[in-house]
C-alpha cells in the first residue's frame, strides 16, 4: 500500500522503532441508548444522547490522529435487538473514513451481532476484513525485510456459542508475531451470557503473541509473553457499567515487545458516589458535602461528562428529613453540579440512618408505628396479601417492556416487594415525622 | 417542663406581680393550689400560663389595662432539668425573650411539651370548667374511633390519618384503578407516540433487503435495454457507412487514371525539392565573392612596403621610460635637504642641555646612557617597596614597646593577689559545685510545709466528721475493725419495712371493709327475721326436724299429752312452711345474704391472717436491724430505722476517709524531712573534702554560702593568671616580628647596590641614593624620542643625495649609446630624448595593423574555395541522376514527381475512407463488396432499423429513470441517528415508568402498612387508656361506679359507665356531676399516658370541682396527688374548704393565696 511508506516512523519509549499499531475495542453496541433517568434533562440528553455512536466516532477519530496501521473489533458491533439500517449505514460509513485513510479493519461477530439481522444486509468497505466462520488468518504485508505479522479470527454465526472456539483457530504461523481477535466470555462474568467459554491459561497456550478479546463489559489485561485484553465496552451505558471506559492502543515493536496503552473515547461516564453524612446535622452542609463529594470525582476524571448516582450513607439526624425532602436535595445537587459543571446527578438514592436506637418503648410515637410496621405488619398475611393485589393491578397497566422490573420469578417478585415495602414504609413514616414536626414548629 | 415561677408584669389587672412555684421538691407530690376570691384574678392567671406557653393570644381579652402593645408576662420555667428566665411580648413573631430580653425560638418551650399545640393542651391538660365540659362533650359525641380521639389528643398528632389519605392520594397522581389520566397514562401515550414516530422514519433491515433487490432488479432489466439499443445503433451505422462508400470508390478510380502518366520518373530524395532552388541561388553568389577577395589582398600588400622604423631607440624605450622618475627626485631633493640640516642641528642643541643635567661630560654619545628595560623595571620596583620597607620596621618596634608594658601591668596584678604558684583546678572543688547546686534545687522543703499543712486540715477534718457520729463514742481507729451490715443489705431491709407496711395498710383497709359488709349482712339478716314467716331454711329444717321427732314420740306413746305435742309442732311447720311459700322471694334474699355472711366472715378471717402475718414480719425485719446495730456497737440506739443507720453507715465511711488522708498526709511529711537531712549531710561531706572548716550541726542555707564563697574565690585567681600567661605569649610574638622587618630592610639595600653596579650608574661613583636615581630616569624619559628623531633626519639627507647623483649618471650613460651631445641642462636632454621614442613607437603600431588585416583576408579566400568543392559535388549528383545537362533540368523533373505524390496520397486516403466503412481487411475485398451492394434494399433495412431504435431508446430512459428511483431509496435509509435518538428517548420513558411504579409501589405499600400499624398503635393505647380512665372514674364516683367499658355501636364505639351494681349508662345519660368525674378521669387517664412516654408537662385546672361533693374533691385531689409525684399539678379555685380537702388528701399541698400577697 502507497500510504503504509508515508507512515511516520514511531519509536516506544526504549527507542525501538515501532512496526505496527493497532487500535483494539468491542462491544460498541452501536446506537444502544443510554439508560439513565438523567437524560430526563433535555440540555443533557442533547449533550450525551447516542453516546455509543459518538463514541465510535471518537475511536474513528483516534485512529486517524495517531495514525495506526489497522483497527481490531472484536465483536458486539451492535445491539441483537436493533434492526435499524440507519445503524448499519453509520457503521459502513465510519468504516469507510478509515478505508480511505488506508486503516485496515479486522472484524469478528459477537453474540449481540449474530443475532442482528442488520448484520446480513451490511456492506463493507474493501479493506475491512470480516471474519467468517471459517477460521482464517490474515497476514500483513510489510516488505521482505520485517518480521510477518498475522491477525487471525473466526466469528460465530449464532448466538450462543457453548463450546470453545480456540481450537477452531488456526494455528500460528512460524516466526510471525500471531494475533487473535475472539468474542468469548473467558471463564464467564456476572451479567454476561456465556459465550465460547475458555481460560486465560488456554489463550496462554495457543503460542499467540495477542489476544484481542470481547464479549465482557470490564476491562481486563493480562500480561507476559501472550498479552490478552479485555478491553470492555469504550462507553458504560448504564450505571451498571460505571467507573472510566477506554479502547488499547497497542504498538509492537522492532524487538515483537508489545505495549498496550489505555485511550478514553467515552464522552460520559457513570460512576456511584457515597456522601457519608456521619455527624452532618445541617442541610446546608449536607449540601455542601455532597457537593465536595461530586467535585472530588469530577477533577480525577478525564471525561466529558461525569452521570453520578449518589448515595447518602451514615448516621444523621437528617436523615428523616433527607428521606422526605429527597427531590429538595435532588434540585440542591443539580444545582451545584450545574455549578461544577460536566457533571450531573441521575438519581439520590438513600442509605442513611438516624443516630437513635428504636427501642419503640415509648416516646416517640412514629417511631412506634414504624417499628410496629416491623414487628407486625409486615410480615402479616393480610397486608402481604394486599401488597401482592397492589403490584399486580400495577404490573398488569405497565407496558410489556417493563414487566420484570418486579422481577423476573416468584421469590423475586417477592423478595422486590418486600424491599419496596421497607422502603415504602421509611418514606410515609419520613413524612409523618413531617407531620410532627410541622406540630413541633 | 415545670413552672417555677409565674411573674404577670403587665397583664389583666397584674402589673409587675409574681406566683412563685418554688423549686421543685424532691420528695413528695407537687400540688399547688392558688387560692384566690373572685376577681382575684385566677382565669387571668391561667390564660397567662398559657400565653406564656404559646404566645399572647391575637384578641387578647387581657389588654384593658395595659395596651397590647405593652403587655407582658415572665417566668422561669425548669425544661429538661435546667431553669431558664423567659418574658412573652405581644407581637406576630419573636414574641419569645430569653433573660437578657433576646428574641429566641419558641421551639425552645415547645420542644419541651412533647408537640402539644394550644387547642390539645387546653383540651387535655388545661382545664376550665367549659374546656373540661367541651372536651367531654366532643369524646361523648364522637362519631369516630374513641380510641383514636384519646390517642390523637394526646400525642398532640391528629392529622396521622389524613396525612396518609393525602400520600395515597400522591400515589393514585401516577396511577388509579380505573381512573382516567395520570403520570403513568401520560407516559405510555408518549411511549405509543414514540413508536410511531420511529416507525414513520426507521428502515428496518427485512425491508431494506427488498429496496436492494428491486434496485439490483431495475439495474439489470436498463442494461438489457441499453445493449439491445447499441446493438441497433451499430448496425444502422454499418449500413449507411456503406451507403457512403460508393462515391469515394468512383474518385478513387479516377486518380489511378491519373498517376499513369508519370509513373516512368524515378524516384528521389523528397529534400531535392527545396535544395535545388538554394543550389541554383549559391552557384552564383560564389563566384562573385572570389573575385572581391583577390582585389583586397593586392591592396593591403602595397600598404606594408610603404611603412619605415627606428629601431635603435625602440632597444633603449625601457630606460628612457625610467629616466622619468629619477628627473622627479633629483628636484625634489634639491628643495628639501637644507631644510632638513637645519631640524637635526636643533636637536643636538636639546641633547646637550639634557647631559648637562644629568652631570654628564657633554661629549658623551647619549646613546650610551640609555638604560635598559630591565633595569629602569627592576629599579622603579624596588623604589616603591622602600617606602612599604621602613613602615614595616617601624610599626613592630613599636608594637613590641607596647606588649613589655602590658606583661609588667598583669605581672604587678597577680603579686597583689598574692597567687605566684601555679594550682590545677582541684576536684574537690568540682563536686563541691555539685552539691551546691544539687542542694539548691532540692524541694524537701517546701513539700514538708505541704504536707503539714495537709496532716492538719485532715485532722481538723476528722475531729469534725467524728461529731457525725454520735452518739457513738471511742477513737476514730476503732471504726475500722467493727463489722457493719452492707449497703445491699440495708436496701432491703428498707423496701422490705416499707413492703409491709403497704401489706399491712392493705390489709387494715381490707379488714375495715370487710367488717362494714359484714355489720350490714348481720343487719339485713336481722331485719329479715323480724318480717313474719320469713325463716332462714336452716330455721325451717330445725322447725320440720321437731315436727318429725314430735310425731315418734305420739306413735311410741299415743297418748293424749303426745298428740297435743304432736299437733302444735304439726301447726307450727305447717305454717312456717305456708309462710316460707307466701314469703319465697324474701326466704331467697335472706339465703342469698346469709351466704354472702359466710363468705364476708371468712374473707375478713383470711384478712386478719395476713394482716398479721405482715406485721410478723415488719416485727422480724427490725428485729434483724437491731440484731446489726448491737454488732456495731451496744451504745447505738436499736430501734433506728434503716435510713438513719444508712446515714451512720455513710458518716463512718466518711470519718475513715478523713482518716487514710490524714495518715497518707503524715508520711509524705515525714519523707520531706528525710530527704533534707540528706542533702544537708551530702552538703557536710563535699564542704570538708574541699578542705573548708565548719560546724557539724550547720544549717543547709549557711553550708551553701560557705561553699559559694570559697568556689568563687577560687575562679578569681584562676582568671588573673590565664592573663598573665597570655602576655608572655603576645610578647615573644611582638619580639619576632621585629626581628622580621629588620631583615627585610638590610635585604633591600643589598639589592639596590647590586643593581646599581649592573650599569653606568654604578661604574665610576659610588652607589647613589633613591632621589638621585628618580631623577636620572625623568631625564633619560626625554633623552630617549630625541635621540631617534636625529637618526631617522640623518638617514632621510643621505637617500636624496644618492637619488640625484643616480639621474646624472643615467643621462651621461643615455647621451653615450645614443652618440648625442649633452645638453648644458641634463634636466632638458630628458625630454627630447622620451619625445624621439614615442615617434618611433608610433610607425611600429601601424606596420602591425596592416599585417592582421591581409592574414584575415586570406582566410576568408580559403573558406570560399571550399565551399564551391561542396557546391559542386552536390550539383553533379542531381545531374547524373536524371541523366539531364543542366540545374534547369532537374528542377523539371522534380516538379512532376512531386505531383504524382500528391496524387498517390489521395488514393491511399480514398481507400482508407472506404475500408472504414466497410470494416474489411483489404481494399480488394472491400471494391467486391462494393460491387456486389444494392442500394435499394440497403435504405430499405435502413428505414426499418431507425423506428426499431427509437422505440429501444424510449425504453431504455424508462428503465434509467425506474432504477435512479431505486437507489435513491436506498439511499435514503442515510446514517442519521434519528431514530437511534427515538430510541434513547424511549429507553429514558421506560425508565420514568419503571422509576415511577417503585415510586407508587412504595407509598401505597407504606401506606397500607402505616395504616394497619397505626390500628395496631390504637388498639395498644385505647385499652391501657381506657383502663386507667375506667380506674380514675371509680375513684372519683367513690366506688359508685366501678368503672368503664365501651360498646361497639356500627362503626363507632360508644362509652358505658358500669355502676357499683353492675348497671350500666350510656354517658350521656349520667348526672351533670357524674359526667364531670367521668371527663376528668378521661383527663387523668390521658395524663398518665402522656408522661409515660414524655417528660411530664404541667397539669392545671381551675375550679372544675363545682358539682362534686367533698368527698368526690377529696378522691379527685389524691388522683392530682398521684399526678403530682411524675409532674406539676396546678389547681386554681376560689373555695377555701377545698383547700382544706386538698391538705387532708395531701399533706404537703403548697398553697398560694392570691388576695393575700
Amino acid at each position: 500500500m502507497s500510504g503504509e511508506s508515508a507512515r511516520p516512523i514511531y519509536r516506544t519509549q526504549k527507542g525501538e522503532t515501532v512496526v505496527y499499531r493497532f487500535i483494539h475495542t468491542a462491544d460498541i453496541h452501536l446506537d444502544s441508548p443510554l439508560r439513565s433517568l438523567a437524560l430526563r434533562n433535555p440540555e443533557l440528553a442533547e449533550l450525551i444522547g447516542n453516546a455509543t455512536r459518538q463514541a465510535f466516532m471518537n475511536i474513528i477519530k483516534l485512529c486517524l490522529e495517531e495514525q495506526v496501521d489497522a483497527l481490531l473489533l472484536a465483536g458486539d458491533l451492535y445491539d441483537g435487538e436493533q434492526t435499524s439500517m440507519k445503524t448499519a449505514r453509520f457503521l459502513a460509513g465510519q468504516l469507510r473514513r478509515l478505508h480511505e485513510a488506508g486503516t485496515r479493519v479486522f472484524i469478528v461477530r459477537g453474540n449481540h451481532d449474530a443475532l442482528s439481522r442488520i448484520t446480513q444486509e451490511l456492506v463493507l468497505p474493501d479493506s475491512v476484513k470480516l471474519f467468517g466462520g471459517r477460521a482464517d488468518a490474515v497476514e500483513i504485508d510489510r516488505g521482505k525485510t520485517d518480521f510477518p505479522i498475522v491477525i487471525h479470527g473466526l466469528s460465530f454465526a449464532k448466538p450462543h456459542a457453548p463450546e470453545s472456539l480456540i481450537s477452531k483457530y488456526k494455528p500460528p504461523v512460524e516466526g510471525a508475531v500471531n494475533i487473535g481477535i475472539m468474542h468469548t466470555s473467558l471463564g464467564g462474568a456476572p451479567g454476561h451470557d456465556l459465550y465460547a467459554p475458555c481460560s486465560v491459561a488456554d489463550l496462554q497456550g495457543t503460542g499467540f503473541r495477542y489476544w484481542a478479546l470481547g464479549h465482557v463489559h470490564k476491562r481486563s489485561v493480562t500480561d507476559g509473553d501472550c498479552t490478552i485484553v479485555m478491553p470492555g465496552n469504550p462507553q458504560g451505558r448504564d450505571i451498571n457499567e460505571a467507573g472510566a471506559k477506554s479502547v488499547s492502543l497497542v504498538t509492537i515493536g522492532d524487538d515483537r515487545a508489545i505495549r498496550v496503552e489505555e485511550r478514553n473515547a467515552s464522552i460520559a461516564q457513570f460512576e456511584r458516589i457515597a456522601v457519608d453524612a456521619t455527624g452532618i446535622d445541617d442541610w446546608h452542609n449536607l449540601a455542601a458535602a455532597l457537593s465536595t463529594s461530586l467535585r472530588h470525582a469530577r477533577d480525577g476524571m478525564s471525561v466529558d461528562h461525569l452521570v453520578a448516582r449518589v448515595q447518602i450513607t451514615g448516621k444523621t439526624s437528617l436523615a428523616w428529613r433527607v428521606r422526605r425532602d429527597l427531590d429538595l436535595l435532588k434540585a440542591e445537587a443539580d444545582d451545584r453540579s450545574s455549578v461544577i459543571g460536566a457533571c450531573w446527578v441521575e438519581k439520590l438514592e438513600v442509605a442513611c440512618h438516624a443516630p437513635t436506637v428504636i427501642d419503640g418503648s415509648g416516646g416517640d410515637p412514629v417511631m412506634e408505628l414504624r417499628r410496629l410496621i416491623e414487628s407486625r405488619v409486615g410480615k402479616s398475611d393480610s397486608f402481604q396479601q394486599a401488597a401482592i393485589a397492589i403490584a399486580e393491578e400495577l404490573a398488569a397497566q405497565l407496558p410489556p417492556e417493563c414487566r420484570n422490573f418486579l422481577g423476573a420469578g416468584e421469590s423475586a417478585f417477592h423478595d422486590v416487594l418486600a424491599e419496596l415495602s421497607s422502603e415504602g414504609a421509611d418514606d410515609v413514616i419520613a413524612r409523618l415525622h413531617a407531620v410532627a414536626d410541622a406540630g413541633e414548629a | 417542663m415545670r413552672i417555677n415561677r409565674l411573674d404577670l408584669i403587665r397583664y389583666g389587672i397584674f402589673t409587675d406581680y409574681s406566683i412563685s412555684f418554688g423549686e421543685r421538691v424532691t420528695e413528695g407530690p407537687d400540688l399547688h393550689i392558688i387560692y384566690g376570691p373572685n376577681e382575684a384574678g385566677k382565669s387571668t392567671a391561667l390564660a397567662a400560663f398559657l400565653d406564656l406557653l404559646f404566645g399572647i393570644e391575637p384578641r387578647s381579652r387581657y389588654g384593658f389595662l395595659h395596651p397590647y402593645s405593652t403587655m407582658r408576662i415572665g417566668g422561669e420555667i425548669e425544661t429538661n432539668g435546667a431553669s431558664r428566665q423567659f418574658a412573652r411580648i405581644k407581637r406576630p413573631q419573636s414574641s419569645l425573650l430569653d433573660s437578657a430580653g433576646n428574641p429566641i425560638a419558641d421551639s425552645a418551650i415547645l420542644g419541651e411539651l412533647g408537640g402539644i399545640d394550644r387547642a390539645s393542651y387546653t383540651t387535655m391538660f388545661s382545664l376550665d370548667d367549659d374546656t373540661l365540659e367541651a372536651g367531654g362533650e366532643s369524646i361523648l359525641a364522637s362519631k369516630g374511633d374513641l380510641g383514636q380521639l384519646l390517642f390523637s389528643a394526646s400525642a398532640g398528632l391528629s392529622d396521622f390519618s389524613q396525612k396518609l389519605v393525602d400520600l395515597k392520594a400522591e400515589a393514585d397522581g401516577f396511577y388509579k384503578f380505573r381512573g382516567r389520566g395520570g403520570e403513568l397514562s401520560e407516559l405510555k401515550t408518549r411511549l405509543a407516540d414514540l413508536k410511531k414516530k420511529r416507525d414513520d422514519i426507521d428502515t428496518m433491515a427485512s425491508e431494506y433487503a427488498k429496496l436492494i433487490e428491486r434496485r439490483d432488479l431495475a439495474a439489470g432489466q436498463y442494461n438489457d435495454a441499453i445493449a439491445e439499443r447499441g446493438r441497433i445503433q451499430s448496425r444502422l451505422d454499418e449500413l449507411r457507412r456503406q451507403l457512403g462508400a460508393l462515391p469515394r470508390r468512383v474518385a478513387l478510380r479516377a486518380l489511378r487514371e491519373r498517376i499513369n502518366p508519370l509513373a516512368e520518373i524515378p524516384e528521389a530524395p523528397i529534400g531535392w525539392l527545396e535544395e535545388l532552388p538554394k543550389l541554383q541561388k549559391a552557384e552564383v553568389e560564389l563566384t562573385t565573392r572570389a573575385k572581391g577577395i583577390e582585389t583586397e589582398i593586392s591592396k593591403i600588400s602595397g600598404e606594408l612596403d610603404g611603412i619605415i622604423i627606428d629601431d635603435r631607440i625602440l632597444a633603449l624605450a625601457e630606460r628612457i621610460d625610467l629616466l622619468t622618475d629619477l628627473r622627479a627626485r633629483f628636484v625634489t631633493a634639491d628643495k628639501d635637504i637644507p631644510e632638513r640640516r637645519l631640524q637635526q642641528r636643533d636637536i643636538d642643541v636639546a641633547i646637550g642641555r639634557i647631559l648637562a643635567r644629568m652631570e654628564c661630560d657633554p661629549n658623551t654619545d647619549a646613546r650610551s646612557l640609555v638604560l635598559g628595560a630591565s633595569v629602569t623595571g627592576a629599579l622603579r620596583e624596588l623604589m616603591e617597596r622602600r617606602s612599604g620597607v621602613e613602615a614595616d620596621a617601624e610599626t613592630a618596634a613599636e608594637e613590641l614597646k607596647e606588649a613589655q608594658r602590658r606583661l609588667a601591668e598583669a605581672q604587678s596584678k597577680l603579686e597583689e593577689v598574692g597567687g605566684e604558684t601555679r594550682i590545677e583546678v582541684s576536684s574537690t572543688m568540682l563536686q563541691l559545685a555539685t552539691a551546691v547546686s544539687l542542694a539548691r534545687t532540692d524541694d524537701h522543703a517546701a513539700r514538708r510545709r505541704l504536707a503539714r499543712r495537709e496532716h492538719q486540715a485532715q485532722l481538723d477534718a476528722l475531729k469534725e466528721r467524728m461529731r457525725a457520729l454520735v452518739p457513738w463514742k471511742g477513737e476514730a481507729e476503732a471504726l475500722r475493725n467493727i463489722f457493719v451490715p452492707g449497703a445491699e443489705d440495708v436496701e432491703r431491709w428498707k423496701s422490705s419495712i416499707s413492703e409491709a407496711e403497704k401489706r399491712i395498710e392493705r390489709y387494715d383497709h381490707e379488714i375495715e371493709r370487710l367488717l362494714t359488709d359484714q355489720r350490714r349482712l348481720t343487719a339485713e339478716i336481722t331485719a329479715a327475721s323480724q318480717v313474719i314467716g320469713v325463716l332462714s331454711d336452716q330455721q325451717a329444717a330445725d322447725i320440720r326436724a321437731s315436727r318429725e321427732e314430735a310425731w315418734a314420740n305420739h306413735k311410741h306413746t299415743l297418748d293424749a299429752a303426745s298428740a297435743g305435742v304432736f299437733e302444735a309442732s304439726l301447726r307450727r311447720d305447717d305454717i312456717v312452711t305456708n309462710s316460707r311459700i307466701g314469703n319465697a322471694g324474701e326466704v331467697a334474699h335472706l339465703n342469698e345474704v346469709s351466704k354472702t355472711l359466710t363468705t364476708v366472715n371468712a374473707d375478713l378471717d383470711a384478712a386478719r391472717d395476713s394482716g398479721r402475718k405482715a406485721a410478723d414480719d415488719l416485727q422480724d425485719i427490725r428485729a434483724q436491724i437491731a440484731a446489726a446495730i448491737r454488732t456495731i456497737a451496744p451504745s447505738l440506739p436499736l430501734n433506728w430505722s434503716p435510713t438513719k443507720l444508712e446515714s451512720w453507715l455513710g458518716s463512718r465511711d466518711k470519718v475513715l476517709e478523713a482518716l487514710v488522708a490524714a495518715e497518707k498526709a503524715e508520711r509524705e511529711e515525714r519523707e520531706a524531712e528525710e530527704d533534707g537531712e540528706s542533702v544537708r549531710c551530702k552538703l557536710i561531706d563535699a564542704v570538708s573534702a574541699a578542705g573548708i572548716k565548719c560546724v557539724v550541726d550547720a544549717s543547709t542555707e549557711a553550708l551553701i554560702t560557705l561553699a559559694q564563697t570559697a568556689i568563687d574565690q577560687e575562679a578569681e585567681l584562676r582568671a588573673i593568671r590565664t592573663e598573665v600567661d597570655n602576655r608572655c605569649r603576645e610578647l615573644e610574638a611582638r619580639e619576632r616580628k621585629a626581628q622580621k622587618a629588620k631583615d627585610t630592610e638590610r635585604k633591600w639595600d643589598d639589592s639596590w647596590a647590586a643593581l646599581c653596579m649592573t650599569c653606568w650608574l654604578g661604574t665610576d661613583r659610588s652607589i647613589p641614593t633613591v632621589p638621585t636615581i628618580r631623577e636620572i630616569l625623568k631625564a633619560l624619559d626625554e633623552l630617549g624620542p630625541l635621540i631617534e628623531r636625529r637618526a631617522s633626519l640623518t638617514d632621510r639627507i643621505q637617500k636624496m643625495e644618492s637619488d640625484q647623483h643616480r639621474f646624472v649618471v643615467e643621462i651621461e650613460s643615455l647621451a653615450t649609446e645614443l652618440e648625442t651631445e649633452i645638453t648644458p641642462i641634463p634636466l632638458d636632454f630628458g625630454i627630447q630624448i622620451a619625445r624621439v621614442l614615442e615617434n618611433a613607437r608610433a610607425a611600429e603600431n601601424v606596420r602591425k595593423a596592416a599585417s592582421a588585416r591581409l592574414g584575415e583576408v586570406e582566410a576568408r579566400r580559403q573558406a570560399i574555395a571550399e565551399e564551391k568543392e561542396i557546391h559542386d559535388s552536390l550539383k553533379a549528383e542531381m545531374i547524373n541522376h536524371f541523366m539531364v545537362e543542366s540545374l534547369d533540368e532537374v528542377d523539371e523533373k522534380l516538379r512532376n514527381l512531386a505531383r504524382r505524390w500528391d496524387l498517390q496520397e489521395q488514393v491511399g486516403t480514398a481507400e482508407q475512407e472506404i475500408l472504414v466503412a466497410l470494416g474489411v481487411p483489404s481494399i480488394g475485398l472491400a471494391e467486391e463488396t462494393l460491387d456486389k451492394m444494392d442500394r435499394s434494399a440497403v435504405e430499405t433495412e435502413i428505414a426499418q432499423l431507425q423506428g426499431r431504435f427509437e422505440d429501444q431508446d424510449k425504453r431504455s430512459r424508462e428503465l434509467f429513470s425506474e432504477h435512479n428511483k431505486a437507489s435513491d431509496c436506498v439511499e435514503a435509509v442515510g446514517g442519521d441517528d434519528a431514530v437511534a435518538k427515538i430510541e434513547e428517548c424511549r429507553r429514558t420513558t421506560l425508565l420514568e415508568i419503571e422509576e415511577g411504579a417503585r415510586r407508587y409501589l412504595r407509598l401505597r405499600l407504606g401506606v397500607t402498612a402505616a395504616e394497619q400499624a397505626l390500628r395496631i398503635y390504637r388498639d395498644q393505647h385505647r385499652s391501657s387508656m381506657m383502663a386507667r380512665a375506667s380506674d380514675a372514674f371509680k375513684v372519683i364516683s367513690r366506688d359508685a361506679y366501678k368503672g368503664l367499658t365501651t360498646q361497639p355501636d356500627r362503626d363507632s364505639e360508644t362509652l358505658v359507665a358500669v355502676g357499683a351494681n353492675d348497671g350500666s349508662k350510656v354517658a350521656s345519660d349520667l348526672s351533670k356531676g357524674t359526667r364531670f368525674q367521668l371527663y376528668l378521669a378521661l383527663r387523668v387517664a390521658g395524663y398518665q399516658e402522656f408522661v409515660q412516654s414524655r417528660r411530664p408537662v404541667p397539669f392545671v385546672a381551675d375550679d372544675i370541682m363545682e358539682t362534686f361533693d367533698d368527698f368526690r374533691a377529696e378522691e379527685a385531689f389524691k388522683l392530682f396527688t398521684e399526678m403530682a409525684k411524675v409532674g406539676q399539678v396546678i389547681y386554681l379555685t376560689h373555695h377555701r374548704h377545698l383547700c382544706e380537702i386538698a391538705r387532708r388528701a395531701c399533706p404537703g399541698v403548697q398553697i398560694h393565696d392570691l388576695a393575700a400577697d
